[in-house]
């Protein structure tokens, strides 16, 4: 049976969630890393520290939604889960970009596909962006590590009338086809996925990396906005951040950065991208 | 007379608009000097009421996000003919199930953020200037006064349009309305949607408590 209420009972058993929504004034947080987002990169990321002994905050613009809340209702999800409520695209609007805006970010309402990032892609990261240490041999013991914790495997339904058709035509043409490996423990095959998992299945950072952080003492302050890195020379001194109201939009207060602001005052540095993690002076 | 100009004031807002609606709106050579005429007239779209202002008399206590009194009034023109048949033959049925629309199309407009909403308010500007209404929507009458009729011509003249800008403005429209009506539970069926699986009622504890 799922493990419902996911949330609610680690709050009672004392997790540090922060609505920055309820922020009255501004407000202060130290800690030794501060991680922009709770998805793929960020959640991760967060568990990883966490569990190495960091004092973790984790900043993430939307806001918490979890299993009490994904009924399987698309305009109440649309509009609560996904960036410009489902409406971001491509500059020339040809392609729609369905990217989270929630805790677990895109892993809270991606369709659960978990491949490992094509060559061709690391390869464009390497030669075109200066990514190092992206090479398929040197990630795959990552790729390996994320396939295992999050049941990553290849889906076992039997595919409906339309995929079987996609099926049989590639293999008459001869196309490279595969079945999609999916991140899910108990899956129910409601066909939700895009609205949030109704039963906890889907193996989302939502359900996975941030708990586990929050089990570790890491700190999740949603419904932030982070907007600046104030540098101390070459250093991160602190992250400028506002509070946005309960309905995930508004900022609470008048001005861009009234309201709740979030300050990691330690020394900090850059240390990961995308994650733009920053850590304290005194860690590795 | 008409109400856009005579009510208009100058403001830096409105030059900020003018330009926007000059610099948006380039999807053709005729038509952007067409824009950019009605831009040079002096006059444009100002929004008459605070948005957030109290509405509709159906809705009173309703906190507009976007949509502005003058919006509610285009959309409400267009929306029988977007939806067709489903909308209710009963005058108060049919004014509730409209006004219902414009709530959820204006939340849903609430959370597109900032491009999106440039973009429609571009849209808005140009079907309530007179003089763009008259020229590039090519709806003769004041909004309150389209007929159904008036309406679908103009959907179909700016869905079968060859300017692109058009298709894409028809496209936006007819979305955002579509996913406002058929996004209501009450009108899943209309579109032959069952809803989540009957059994999931029974199983998941939020579907209990929502029920």
């Amino acid at each position: 049976m799922a493990d419902f209420n996911l949330y609610g009972k680690g709050i009672d058993d004392g997790w540090a969630v922060e609505d920055a929504a309820r922020l009255e004034a501004d407000t202060h947080f130290q800690a030794d890393v501060a991680i922009i987002g709770t998805g793929a990169g960020g959640g991760t990321t967060a568990q990883i520290l966490s569990e190495a002994g960091f004092r973790v905050i984790l900043v993430e613009e939307g806001r918490l939604y979890h299993d009490p809340d994904f009924t399987m209702n698309e305009q109440k999800s649309y509009s609560r889960l996904y960036q410009e409520g489902m409406t971001r695209a491509t500059a020339d609007g040809g392609i729609a970009i369905l990217q989270g805006r929630c805790v677990g970010g895109s892993t809270t309402v991606n369709w659960t596909s978990s491949f490992r990032t094509p060559e061709a892609t690391l390869n464009h990261w390497k030669n075109q962006h200066g990514i190092q240490d992206c090479e398929p041999e040197t990630l795959s013991p990552w790729f390996g590590n994320r396939e295992n914790e999050l049941n990553i495997q290849p889906w076992t339904t039997e595919p409906n009338r339309n995929n079987d058709v996609l099926r049989e035509g590639c293999q008459e043409l001869g196309w490279d086809w595969k079945t999609i490996p999916r991140n899910v423990k108990g899956c129910w095959d409601l066909g939700y996925c895009g609205m949030g998992c109704p039963t906890n299945a889907k193996q989302s950072t939502l359900v996975t990396s941030v708990p586990a952080s929050l089990r570790r003492g890491a700190t999740l302050v949603h419904s932030l906005r982070a907007e600046k890195l104030h540098h101390n020379q070459d250093r991160v001194e602190y992250l400028e951040a506002t509070a946005l109201g309960e309905d995930g939009v508004a900022p609470t207060g008048q001005g861009a950065h009234r309201g709740g602001s979030l300050c990691g005052r330690r020394q900090c540095h850059r240390i990961a991208r995308p994650a733009a993690a920053l850590q304290g002076s005194g860690s590795p | 007379m008409n109400r856009e100009i005579t009510e208009n004031g100058e403001s830096n807002a409105d030059m900020d608009r003018r330009a926007f609606l000059r610099l948006g709106f380039n999807g053709g050579t005729a038509l952007g000097g067409a824009v950019a005429i009605a831009s040079l007239s002096g006059c444009s779209a100002r929004p008459l009421h605070d948005p957030r202002g109290p509405a509709t008399a159906s809705a009173p206590d309703h906190g507009w996000h976007f949509l502005t009194e003058e919006d509610r009034v285009v959309l409400a023109a267009l929306i029988a003919s977007i939806i067709g048949p489903q909308i209710p033959s009963d005058a108060d049925e049919r004014e509730a199930a409209i006004t219902r629309t414009l709530e959820d199309m204006d939340k849903a407009l609430h959370f597109m953020g900032p491009p999106n909403q440039a973009e429609f308010r571009q849209l808005f500007d140009l079907l309530e200037f007179t003089p763009t209404r008259l020229t590039l929507a090519r709806v003769t009458s004041y909004w309150p006064n389209v007929s159904e009729a008036q309406a679908e011509a103009f959907l179909q003249r700016w869905r079968n349009s060859s300017f692109n800008i058009f298709n894409k403005a028809y496209l936006g429209l007819v979305q955002v309305t579509n996913a406002a009506w058929y996004g209501r539970p009450a009108h899943y069926q209309q579109m032959g949607y069952p809803g989540p699986p009957a059994y999931t009622y029974d199983e998941l504890p939020q579907l209990n408590r929502a029920s």
